[in-house]
């Protein structure tokens, strides 16, 4: 940071983009000139700006605490309001293959920014920000942070009375809220004039099935869980399929010896999916992506486990739910045979498409060579493509044809 | 573990209302962190003829093109800046081991200090190199897009009063 900070400090010229724009722009500056740009910055904020996204539900009193991560137990940041309730923080930031930074820009009615001493000019001011992270605070569902103290042993149970109580202590809107999302995953029990919570897996289970079917509800998952976790994982391998058509096609079959030569029907390959899943199977995975976002993400792993049992056949409440995964089971250990099966046949299957369908004329299997080698080939270099750099094929040799020759512009004029 | 105490985020605005602005998500590392004006002579961003769905700003010689991301309806960026100084050096340190979490990750360090508000945005622009960022890979377009809707989906619960609706 010391070194890149002392670079822009120094305003060394070549650096400074905007220095090129310095003829067009000479009423705004504020410097002295004694700087040889006319733009310099003033030393970086030691305090750099932050990003945030924020519902507007919460409001100006919402704070910032430390809770447990429900999940790991870590301390985690969430935004809690005592209005509205809790908020998870989520940090984005881009992979390290792709710098990022922030650059906002604003409208200028500069009151209320300690940079803006620009006198009310109609332009915009602006700030880099050189961390590219975003926090992102999204609703959060207060239950995923009860649950870890329910199950926690007797001798550390304390954990939600600190957390009641500490809220408590400034907003009973929030203990309300607590509570109630308490009383939807317990057994409540009356003793004397205090609740005792107890928590219950049947309600437990039910309140994550409306959780991961409001997920799939609407247009359903986000589209790039979607396609990983729906589309990929139900997919079926591409298999060549025979489509015997009846026809007067008989004459094509060559006397040739190669041929098999008994098949009066036209066989046309075509591609298609060895199995397709039905709307029910889709779904049914929809839903266990779902299920297993939640309980990866905010159940801890006993929980998770449980819930994954109770899931399953054997458990008396997966047929009180009315939830069962047997049809898609079924599916995906239909799937990874055919998967098995297509891996094993790969080599195989060239063979045989080619000896059997190939017609037995012999041009038309020198044209098929043919055609499988150009799609080779064709294939090899799209790779290759792929592999190179946007730089590197920036910098590839310049097609040159049409151009006038260098020397040409050397030459005595005449 | 649990610890609350003191404010940390403070969201009001310091001065009467907030100024609007745009966030720019620059494809290039800027390391500087601070005003930066006059922006106007070298960032001009254009938009182009596709109803409004992308923009052409050429910075620094090179042609970028900007994908606008407007944030939900019940959501808003805001610009914040640390009041505490001395965590803010401790944020610093952190931030080079850190940068290896690739997309989305739960943070569990960086935010410190107490935040104070200090421009509200509604627009986004997610800039690339010569082309439009992948919307189907690029984290931020992921986030804002993607996980909000998923986000409110999975968290929304009934309240104290609408027990019966559950069944």
């Amino acid at each position: 940071m010391a070194r890149t900070r002392s670079k822009a400090a120094s305003f060394d010229p070549k650096d400074k983009a905007k220095d090129q724009d310095s003829q067009t722009k000479d009423s705004s500056s504020p410097q002295t000139s004694s700087s040889k740009s006319i733009y310099s910055l003033p030393e970086p904020s030691d305090r750099p700006s932050q990003v945030f996204i924020l519902p507007k539900s919460a409001t100006s009193s919402a704070r910032i605490i430390t809770l447990a991560n429900p999940r790991t137990g870590s301390p985690t940041r969430y935004l809690v309001c005592p209005k509205t309730g809790f908020f998870e923080i989520t940090k984005v930031t881009p992979p390290k293959s792709a710098p990022r930074s922030w650059l906002v820009q604003r409208s200028a009615h500069s009151e209320s920014q300690e940079d803006g001493e620009q006198e009310g000019a109609a332009t915009t001011t602006a700030q880099t920000i050189s961390s590219p992270t975003l926090y992102l605070a999204t609703p959060f569902d207060p239950v995923f942070l009860l649950l870890p103290a329910l199950i926690a042993e007797p001798e550390s149970a304390g954990t939600t009375n600190h957390l009641l109580d500490l809220l408590d202590l400034h907003h009973p809107s929030l203990r309300e809220i607590l509570s109630s999302r308490l009383a939807a995953v317990c057994d409540v029990v009356q003793a004397g004039d205090e609740d005792m919570y107890r928590l219950s897996e049947e309600k437990l289970v039910g309140e994550m099935l409306v959780k991961a079917r409001r997920m799939i509800s609407g247009n359903g998952l986000p589209a790039s869980l979607e396609e990983r976790w729906v589309k990929k994982a139900l997919e079926a391998p591409v298999v060549g399929v025979r489509v015997v058509k009846r026809g007067d096609s008989g004459s094509q079959v060559s006397t040739n010896g190669e041929s098999q030569g008994t098949t009066p029907d036209e066989e046309e390959p075509a591609l298609r999916p060895a199995i397709v899943a039905s709307p029910e199977v889709v779904h049914l995975q929809r839903l266990r992506t779902a299920l297993d976002f939640l309980s990866s993400r905010y159940l801890p792993p006993t929980l998770s486990a449980l819930l994954k049992f109770h899931l399953t056949s054997q458990s008396p409440l997966s047929k009180k739910f009315n939830i069962d995964f047997t049809p898609l089971d079924e599916y995906l250990a239909q799937l990874t045979k055919v998967r098995q099966e297509a891996a094993a046949s790969r080599a195989t299957t060239d063979f045989s498409r080619k000896r059997l369908g190939g017609g037995g004329n012999d041009d038309d299997e020198e044209a098929d060579e043919k055609a499988e080698k150009r799609r080779k080939k064709e294939q090899e270099e799209r790779i290759k493509k792929q592999n190179v750099s946007r730089g590197v094929r920036e910098l590839a040799k310049v097609n040159t044809k049409g151009m006038m020759k260098l020397s040409e512009f050397f030459k005595k004029k005449t | 573990m649990i610890a609350t105490e003191k404010p940390i985020l403070t969201i009001k605005p310091a001065s009467g209302t907030f100024s609007k602005a745009t966030a720019h998500l620059l494809p290039c590392r800027i390391h500087y962190d601070g005003p930066v004006d006059p922006v106007d002579p070298f960032w001009d961003p254009k938009t182009n003829s596709n109803e409004g769905k992308s923009f052409t700003a050429y910075f620094r010689g090179r042609k970028l093109l900007g994908t606008p991301l407007s944030l939900p309806q019940n959501y808003r960026g805001v610009i914040a800046v640390p009041t505490a100084p001395e965590d803010t050096a401790n944020s610093q340190q952190r931030r080079p081991e850190e940068e290896h979490i690739e997309v989305i990750d739960l943070d569990p360090e960086l935010l410190q200090g107490s935040l104070e508000a200090q421009a509200e945005f509604d627009k986004l622009v997610v800039w690339g190199h010569e082309t439009t960022v992948d919307g189907a890979a690029d984290p931020y377009v992921r986030a804002v897009e993607e996980w909000i809707v998923l986000a409110e989906k999975i968290h929304t619960f009934e309240g104290p009063s609408s027990e019966e609706n559950k069944k």
